[in-house]
């Protein structure tokens, strides 16, 4: 995708598109009589913390409302292409917020607070060595497991600011290979809970990459085809994309070992990543 | 179930029960990405309806009803609990099991109806609403977290509980307090087979 | 042989399902949703039915007096019912008392998994009113369902 994509959120749109509010594009107006009397509301959203809670809801919550979604996407569009690009578009927007939010978190030290575990911090690159090839499953099933003690942080009052703990914010990953294991490890831990079971690169084209999910949490009860996959793909470009890695993101079912819903995600950068990344570090 | 007359204890076990099934028998997930996939829902569909937020409400409702009708197999199956004898318990088993063992949250229930057919559940937390602001064209109209009154009506219907589900304040709209409503119309009769009457 | 014959009814008297066993030593022997099966299937749901009309008036006070089995000469019929209406029922012999686990964890684990849980799957079988009071035919013919219920109950076949 060679044009940048910045979504707007919400109630940017709003601003856009009805003209209430604050319109940042014009600057302030002139208030009329009934706005001036109105009561400000102040928003609880900037009393809350960033700081990660390790707060959870039921699986079966988030399978049926991924389904709501997915069907009513579905009664909504023409063609297979254009539920799998709207289910994109949804993922896209999240994947952009977590690029911003995981980075802010990961830059939290792991000395921070005392039941702060590193989960967040240190787990992309703890995700040793990207494999070269497919098949060959790391050991990284171990590391979920100790990454989902996580960071349970009790912060009443909003009264813990993240930006209190942290001092040296986490450097902006440059490399397409920091980047994807930032996505195979922490991105990963925290949409599903566990990092994901391989990343691989193609041996055949150099700009494609592989995320494998023996087990994709959101359509596990979904059988047959991937299209419902293309949110997860969503959210990866939408990381990337946002952390200018411009690439094209597709889910494809291949089962092996008995995972007969195991997905790969082929990432494929933007030509111009990989000519940015000759120029910066040499090939 | 025991009958009415020991509530205290009958709720006891309920919230024991519902605490049990969140901790031992409960698969669960990161509750972000539950927000974040409902805030891409909801703002998807104030586009597809052109911020007719009203019409966005009964979108989540209806995008609820379809949850619920599901959701209350998968609620059944877990609980194994047998249909209830009167709106107090069912009360209980709304707050104390289903929200805990789907959301981990507790409404607390409270405003009964002089007749005891209708209550309300105060959400002190919901997941659904974390990190949301509403824009001010959407305050007044567009009740965030409605696809919950959906899911309520769709899953009470299946046990046969004919309810009407609303909201009635939001803390997203600037009030104190998000109130969920909660009124049975009527107990519906069970099919029959032909020929049996 | 210990389990003869599996049944699922729905909240409108419907039979979604039923599996026959004919052979002992064949798991796989019988049928799957047979059309033979459907006078049989309105008949084990009327006993049924009105046993449990009888059962809930004999006790006025709760619990309800539900049905778990019924012992006839040859046969005991295991019956779960859920509270949203589905009955889940198991004919077997006299060998074991009690096949309630058995028939909750078809529900909780096969049924709720493989079709509640499935966006693909109507929840609800019966499409008009003329489908319902019994008189549907629809059956439940998910493979992933199918499978998970022949291989979980294919031990207990000949116990």
């Amino acid at each position: 995708m060679s044009q940048r994509i910045i979504l707007p959120s919400t109630s940017d749109e709003g601003v856009f598109n009805n003209s209430e509010g604050y319109e940042y594009t014009i600057g302030p107006k002139q208030s009329l009589p009934n706005e001036a009397s109105m009561a400000m509301i102040p928003s609880r959203l900037y009393n809350e913390s960033l700081m990660f809670r390790k707060q959870e809801v039921s699986l079966s919550a988030t399978t049926f409302l991924f389904q709501g979604m997915v069907s009513y996407i579905h009664s909504h569009s023409k063609s297979s292409t254009e539920f799998e690009s709207t289910l994109n578009e949804h993922g896209f927007s999240i994947g952009s917020k977590l690029l911003e939010l995981l980075n802010l978190r990961a830059s939290i030290p792991a000395t921070a607070h005392s039941r702060t575990s590193n989960f967040l911090g240190t787990s992309a690159s703890s995700n040793n060595a990207l494999n070269e090839t497919a098949g060959s499953a790391t050991g990284s099933g171990a590391n979920s497991l100790g990454a989902s003690e996580h960071i349970y942080h009790n912060h009443e009052n909003g009264s813990d600011s993240i930006a209190s703990l942290i001092t040296n914010t986490r450097s902006r990953d440059l490399k397409i290979l920091d980047m994807l294991q930032f996505v195979h490890g922490t991105v990963w831990s925290y949409l599903f809970g566990h990092v994901s079971d391989d990343l691989v690169k193609s041996s055949e084209r150099d700009n494609e990459y592989m995320i494998v999910d023996n087990r994709p949490v959101l359509t596990q009860f979904i059988p047959g085809g991937v299209s419902c996959d293309y949110f997860v793909c969503g959210i990866i470009q939408g990381f990337l994309n946002t952390a200018e890695f411009p690439c094209k993101v597709s889910a494809h079912c291949m089962p092996q070992n008995g995972f007969d819903r195991r997905v790969v995600y082929l990432i494929q950068f933007d030509k111009h990543v990989l000519e940015r990344e000759g120029l910066r570090f040499g090939q | 179930m025991s009958n009415s007359s020991s509530m205290p204890a009958q709720a006891k076990s309920l919230k024991h029960a519902g605490e049990d099934i969140w901790k031992n028998r409960t698969e669960k997930v990161n509750a972000e990405l539950f927000t974040l996939t409902y805030g891409a829902i909801v703002s998807q569909l104030c586009t597809d309806y052109e911020r007719n937020f009203q019409k966005v409400n009964e979108q989540l409702y209806s995008m609820g009803y379809n949850i619920g009708v599901r959701l209350i197999e998968d609620f059944l199956a877990r609980t194994a609990l047998p249909r209830c004898e009167n709106m107090v318990s069912t009360s209980e088993v709304v707050s104390k099991c289903a929200f805990k063992i789907f959301l981990n949250i507790t409404p607390q229930i409270t405003n009964w109806s002089h007749e005891k057919d209708a209550f309300s559940l105060i959400l002190v937390e919901n997941p659904l609403s974390d990190f949301v602001e509403l824009p001010m064209d959407a305050m007044k109209q567009l009740w965030y977290s409605n696809i919950l009154c959906g899911v309520l009506r769709g899953a009470l219907e299946m046990v046969q509980l004919d309810c009407d589900v609303w909201f009635i304040s939001d803390v997203l709209r600037g009030d104190p307090q998000t109130e969920l409503r909660i009124k049975l119309n009527k107990v519906l009769k069970d099919e029959i087979p032909i020929g049996e009457d | 042989m210990a389990i003869y014959s599996f049944w699922i009814f729905d909240k409108h008297c419907n039979c979604l399902f039923n599996r026959e066993w004919t052979l002992a030593a064949n798991s796989s022997s019988g049928t799957v949703n047979s059309k033979q099966n459907e006078e049989t299937a309105k008949l084990l749901y009327g006993m049924i039915f009105s046993l449990r009309s009888i059962t809930l008036k004999l006790s006025q006070s709760p619990p309800a007096n539900e049905i778990r089995s019924i012992s006839t000469g040859k046969y005991r019929v295991h019956t779960h019912c859920t509270a949203s209406g589905m009955w889940f029922i198991l004919t077997t012999d006299f060998k074991q008392q009690s096949y309630g686990q058995v028939l909750q964890y078809i529900y909780s684990h096969i049924y709720v998994k493989y079709i509640t849980h499935n966006l693909l799957a109507p929840f609800d079988l019966a499409e008009n009113p003329s489908e319902t009071r019994g008189q549907g035919t629809r059956k439940i013919n998910n493979r992933h369902f199918i499978a998970a219920l022949e291989s979980f109950l294919a031990p207990m076949i000949m116990q």
